[in-house]
């Protein structure tokens, strides 16, 4: 075995790029030469070639994204089962099918890891129906997961939008007790926010037996809002409305929820055959974000705490290269 | 130290595109081309690594398909060209024995070679295999009536059982936005450069295309991919075109009795944006030759 570069005789004298243990050396013959490349493997903590992993962002991800251009960031509140989840997977599969939402069409995620988990629930494999997404977990962390995606056009500049999707259990403990410890991530969601989608479960209203659970939870966290909402627009998403629910039962909700939430807008959503047309989502997705859109921009209230809080760390301060390129 | 395109003066264009997505077979007809001199195309001094290309055309001549790229064809092949209306361009398929989209996607690395060539290129030309394979089926386009029970193992929800992984369309607007960002271009405003050329390869096994031109088919087949590259890249600086590269399927076994009566010459075309279809498979190179080159 010898050293293949030029003037180096190991073993017989010194390696001649210093190795005292020339076997470390990569000129050394036998040492495989180790392909230079740029990044890592992704590990834990997302660390790679780039500041996004793909999936999900936490809110210390966030400040590469952030530091871009102001996030439209969408609060979606709602009980386990809720159907959150569910809008959100609708939401994306619409945009690939190439729909357009509010005359935006679909320009760019940094989360498609995230989004395609998502979807995976809501498509058929092999001829077996989808069976939903799966549940968003629980864990101790109480860093919200957010999925962000661009919408833009020709000729219109891309607006990033932010959606954190919670665990149901967070906005149930937060309904209990607005100081439990455990609310915390629930808490930083409707901070974080510049609008809301609050999800309220049809189905659990529908049946008499879950019925009285899911409106004391409905209406806690309806009062949890109005607390802490201010002016930021909020639309109540009544979903699973393929749910027959008692037009008493109804009605009374709405109204509860109305005084609560004055400047919320009522919504229906269903993603199963022979619901009401209008909570199809083809059509109750796009009307949804538009008029979230819309109300923000009417109210000229676009969050500056998504870039004030988490501010430019990390050493990135121009990721997107607005100040100059990369040389 | 330059490179030979640098000392040229030539600009450089980056082949870009997974295994299995047409670049090699059209790697052989463009040399094919090149060497026939009836093209927008020809070719400025010689070649450089193009071992697997020349082979890629022997198996063509001979009437059979190409088989996979052989290990030990790695490193960047160079083919020099220039046109009337083309400056001095060099298309470079970078490091083409290695898997480095795959690498790329599924573990976020990239060679510093590949990032080099990627990074320093003066326009992309990017091979996506539409194939036959409409957007997977979902709840929106195929609905159900009722959820099922679902699935559970252990009492814990779990997926139908199906492996999960990326779809075809989120994979390749993944792989525009890590080769953007590593390039350092910025996504607010519409992307000039590096311009984009898309080639919807191996056109023929397509179908349903109803005389559609390439922007359209893509918009149908992969309608946020379309949507993706629409809403980054400025209009003038992105185009699509459908290619056929051998015309027909071939076996790697089998010879196809026509291949071996008229020869690689007589096969193969491309799609123009508006729907022309030429047999001069220079001609998206040249296309986006001239779209880096009004950058400079």
């Amino acid at each position: 075995m010898k050293c293949n570069k030029e003037d180096c005789y190991v073993p017989r004298t010194m390696c001649g790029e210093g190795f005292t243990d020339y076997t470390q050396c990569s000129h050394f013959e036998g040492n495989v030469e180790k392909e230079k490349t740029l990044g890592t493997p992704v590990p834990e903590d997302g660390k790679g070639l780039v500041p996004w992993v793909g999936s999900a962002l936490g809110s210390r991800d966030l400040s590469f994204v952030t530091a871009r251009a102001q996030c439209f960031t969408i609060g979606i509140i709602g009980a386990q089962n809720s159907g959150k989840t569910t809008f959100l997977a609708a939401l994306y599969l619409l945009l690939a099918h190439g729909r357009t939402i509010a005359n935006r069409s679909f320009a760019g995620s940094y989360t498609l890891g995230g989004w395609e988990t998502l979807a995976h629930g809501l498509r058929w494999h092999s001829h077996v129906p989808p069976n939903f997404p799966a549940h968003t977990e629980s864990n101790t962390s109480r860093d919200p997961g957010f999925l962000h995606m661009a919408l833009g056009g020709s000729g219109t500049p891309a607006r990033d939008l932010l959606f954190a999707d919670a665990p149901g259990e967070w906005f149930q403990r937060w309904s209990i007790n607005a100081d439990d410890e455990r609310a915390q991530g629930a808490i930083a969601v409707q901070a974080a926010a510049d609008a809301f989608i609050f999800v309220v479960d049809s189905k659990a209203l529908e049946e008499p037996q879950t019925r009285g659970e899911a409106r004391g939870i409905i209406l806690a966290l309806a009062q949890r809002l109005s607390d802490v909402i201010d002016e930021r627009p909020l639309a109540v998403l009544w979903s699973k409305a393929d749910a027959v629910v008692p037009k008493t039962v109804q009605a009374r909700l709405e109204d509860a929820i109305i005084r609560f939430l004055p400047q919320s807008r009522q919504f229906r959503f269903s993603v199963l055959l022979g619901a009401p047309s209008d909570s199809n989502p083809d059509t109750a997705v796009p009307q949804v974000v538009s008029w979230l859109l819309e109300s923000a921009n009417s109210r000229n209230h676009v969050s500056l705490a998504s870039g004030r809080e988490r501010g430019i760390d990390d050493g990135i301060t121009d990721p997107f290269f607005l100040f100059g390129n990369r040389a | 130290m330059r490179t030979p395109s640098e000392l040229a003066n030539a600009q450089s264009l980056a082949v870009i595109g997974g295994t299995n997505s047409g670049k090699t077979h059209f790697g052989g007809q463009f040399l094919q081309r090149l060497n026939e001199k009836k093209g927008e195309l020809q070719m400025r001094g010689a070649a450089r690594n193009i071992g697997l290309f020349e082979g890629v055309l022997r198996s063509l001549q001979s009437g059979v398909a190409a088989g996979h790229t052989p290990s030990e064809f790695h490193g960047d092949a160079v083919f020099p060209v220039i046109g009337s209306n083309t400056p001095p361009t060099d298309l470079v398929w970078p490091e083409y024995g290695g898997e480095q989209i795959k690498k790329l996607l599924e573990e976020r690395r990239i060679s510093v070679t590949w990032h080099d060539r990627v990074a320093q290129s003066a326009g992309w030309l990017l091979f996506i295999r539409v194939q036959d394979v409409h957007p997977p089926e979902d709840i929106l386009t195929r609905p159900i009536l009722e959820l099922l029970a679902p699935h559970t193992e252990g009492g814990v929800p779990s997926s139908t059982g199906s492996k999960f992984k990326w779809s075809q369309q989120a994979s390749l607007i993944e792989l525009l936005q890590l080769l953007l960002f590593t390039r350092g271009v910025g996504t607010l405003m519409p992307v000039a450069s590096p311009p984009l050329v898309v080639l919807l390869s191996c056109w023929d096994e397509i179908s349903g295309k109803d005389g559609k031109a390439p922007v359209r088919l893509l918009a149908d087949r992969l309608p946020m991919l379309s949507a993706f590259v629409s809403s980054i890249w400025h209009p003038t600086k992105i185009q699509i075109f459908g290619l056929s590269s051998l015309g027909r399927p071939l076996d790697r076994d089998k010879p196809d009795p026509d291949y071996l009566e008229n020869g690689p010459e007589c096969f193969g075309e491309v799609v123009q944006p508006d729907g022309n279809v030429s047999s001069d498979l220079t001609l998206p190179v040249a296309v986006l030759a001239r779209m880096a080159n009004s950058n400079r």
